[in-house]
């Protein structure tokens, strides 16, 4: 008797149980399906990727960019120049994206293009040939430039650049 | 007095050419005299030869400032040991032949290398095998080089971050022949080259392309094998180049090609395989090539031509067990000439037996722009519904360009 009884009321705490758990899911579905339609960056898959712009595989992350579109497209790119080139030529497409480039010194930490320190490099080589890389800060760009030249740049001027 | 200046000038010159002659040889070896490469390089005087006795030598940043030839017996090998450039060179008309260099610094802002040469012209690499190193050979602002029958390998873990085996960044009239490369970034990587010849090298399992080449204009390549490359092969932003005779083979993937055309204009490719590839030949934006005596095997799609491409020539090529034969993404077809190729999935017949199918032959699936605009339909692709569409639409074009035709289709393979 006193068996069943606990049986029972494991039965029971193991329905609540059930039900808490189902609870915590359904939420955890419901945050995930509020946020698959952010404009977080999405994950690169570097060396399967290809750039949308250049088509040439994405294989390295110092340089990677994309642009995540309001309803949440993304497009992939190889380089911050392919990027602003892209950027250019569908401007009338891309109102409310936002754009992302890789940190040069931490790759695969995404920065806002438009508030990034970017520098064009005259010794790293990037994918396209343009070497522009991205700093979260002035102050990193001007540390990285102190011993390798370059030149700083905003977005603005990187967003009009020509190749 | 002047037969006097005359005949020393005639000493002196013939003691300077005495002095090319008795050029003599330094030997350095683990139990000798002189027992490290820089240490014999030192000794060296213009013209005279360093030979490496077998060994494990452990050096880095070794410095080539003069003209030397330098060369090593079996199992003579230079060991960078991952501190920095292995083999630095910067003399003209150096030699390195029959060595071994092994692992530079993999460098994560540097374009480390096996051996580097920069500012430097003529420099004759032969024979040199070359393991785990981040960038193999790497030519930089160099003319007239010989990179030869090199063995180049790297099996570092499939990591993003490696080099490229053989990479030139603005070089004139070099050779690059019968070298083997695997396991870096980019087999061959060519950035504002000129007047190349690329031959007889075989570039397979690298992370990206078996041969990128860039902005590289009037060079050639043939006889090459590039097999099973993340990518494949790409060839852009460059006019008048010949890809002869080459086999592009096994590149699989959603972002892999056999040959991928960007931009390229006035170029010829004739006498190729394309072998087992996602896609064969893919072209963007490239006006005025020649695409003649090339056989597409077991291919996904044989090419894939998009529409900015303009007045380019397929001819006399074989199209064989494709999935899909030409693909393109749009109805419209600029002056491109798709005449006498043969195609496998021609369904025609030859009524006079004059070999030329009296149907022409319309390589561009309608199923094929479906893919374009909805990949996920793919899966339909042994469906009965799509062969019914595509029978339709041979009928009566609506949806694929009209002109992409070829009107003198070949009964038999034309190689």
């Amino acid at each position: 008797m006193v068996e069943e009884q606990k049986g029972l009321t494991n039965k029971k705490d193991t329905t609540m149980y059930l039900y808490k758990l189902l609870k915590i899911i359904a939420v955890i579905g419901l945050l995930l399906l509020v946020t698959a339609c952010s404009q977080e960056p999405a994950e690169i898959h570097y060396g399967n990727d290809e750039c949308a712009h250049c088509k040439m595989m994405i294989t390295d992350a110092q340089f990677a960019s994309q642009i995540v579109t309001d309803k949440g497209k993304v497009h992939k790119f190889d380089a911050i120049e392919c990027m602003a080139i892209y950027y250019q030529m569908n401007q009338d497409e891309l109102d409310g994206a936002k754009l992302y480039v890789s940190n040069y010194a931490k790759p695969g930490n995404w920065l806002n293009a438009k508030k990034t320190q970017f520098v064009k490099s005259e010794v790293v080589n990037s994918p396209m040939g343009e070497s522009l890389i991205a700093f979260p800060s002035r102050k990193e760009a001007e540390k990285h430039i102190s011993d390798r030249p370059g030149k700083l740049l905003k977005w603005a001027e990187v967003s009009q650049i020509e190749m | 007095m002047r037969l006097f200046k005359l005949t020393m000038l005639l000493f002196v010159g013939l003691l300077l050419s005495a002095q090319q002659v008795w050029a003599t040889q330094i030997t350095v070896s683990k139990n000798g005299d002189i027992t490290s490469v820089q240490a014999g390089i030192d000794q060296a005087q213009p013209g005279d030869t360093v030979f490496v006795k077998a060994g494990r030598y452990v050096e880095y940043n070794i410095q080539i400032d003069k003209r030397i030839t330098l060369l090593g017996e079996d199992n003579a090998i230079i060991d960078g040991d991952e501190q920095g450039f292995v083999v630095v060179v910067k003399a003209d008309s150096t030699v390195i032949k029959d060595i071994e260099v092994h692992n530079s610094k993999a460098g994560f802002m540097d374009d480390y290398a096996g051996i580097v040469v920069e500012e430097a012209n003529n420099v004759h690499i032969e024979n040199v095998k070359m393991v785990n190193n981040f960038f193999g050979i790497y030519l930089a602002k160099s003319e007239g080089t010989i990179v030869k029958g090199n063995h180049i390998i790297a099996s570092r873990q499939r990591e993003t971050n490696s080099g490229n085996g053989i990479h030139l960044w603005y070089t004139k009239d070099v050779e690059i022949t019968n070298n083997y490369v695997s396991g870096h970034r980019d087999g061959l990587y060519f950035e504002f080259v000129e007047g190349a010849f690329i031959a007889g090298n075989e570039s397979e399992n690298n992370i990206r392309y078996g041969i990128h080449f860039m902005y590289s204009d009037n060079c050639r390549y043939e006889r090459n094998t590039f097999r099973d490359n993340g990518g494949g092969v790409a060839v852009m932003y460059t006019s008048n180049v010949e890809i002869v005779n080459n086999h592009f083979a096994d590149n699989w993937g959603s972002s892999a090609y056999g040959m991928l055309l960007k931009e390229i204009n006035r170029s010829i490719v004739t006498g190729n395989t394309f072998t087992n590839n996602s896609v064969g030949l893919y072209m963007e934006a490239s006006s005025r090539n020649k695409v003649k005596d090339n056989a597409f095997e077991q291919n996904g799609w044989a090419v894939k031509l998009m529409a900015n491409s303009t007045n380019n020539t397929f001819t006399e090529n074989n199209f064989i067990a494709n999935s899909f034969e030409v693909s393109t993404n749009s109805r419209m077809n600029y002056s491109n000439n798709f005449d006498h190729n043969y195609w496998s999935q021609y369904e025609g017949y030859d009524l006079d037996r004059d070999g030329v199918g009296d149907v022409p032959h319309r390589p561009v699936r309608l199923f094929s722009i479906l893919v374009e605009k909805q990949p996920q339909s793919l899966l339909l692709l042994r469906s009965l519904l799509i062969d019914l569409l595509d029978a339709a639409e041979k009928f009566m074009p609506v949806l694929t360009p009209e002109t992409l035709i070829d009107s003198k289709p070949q009964m038999e393979p034309v190689l």
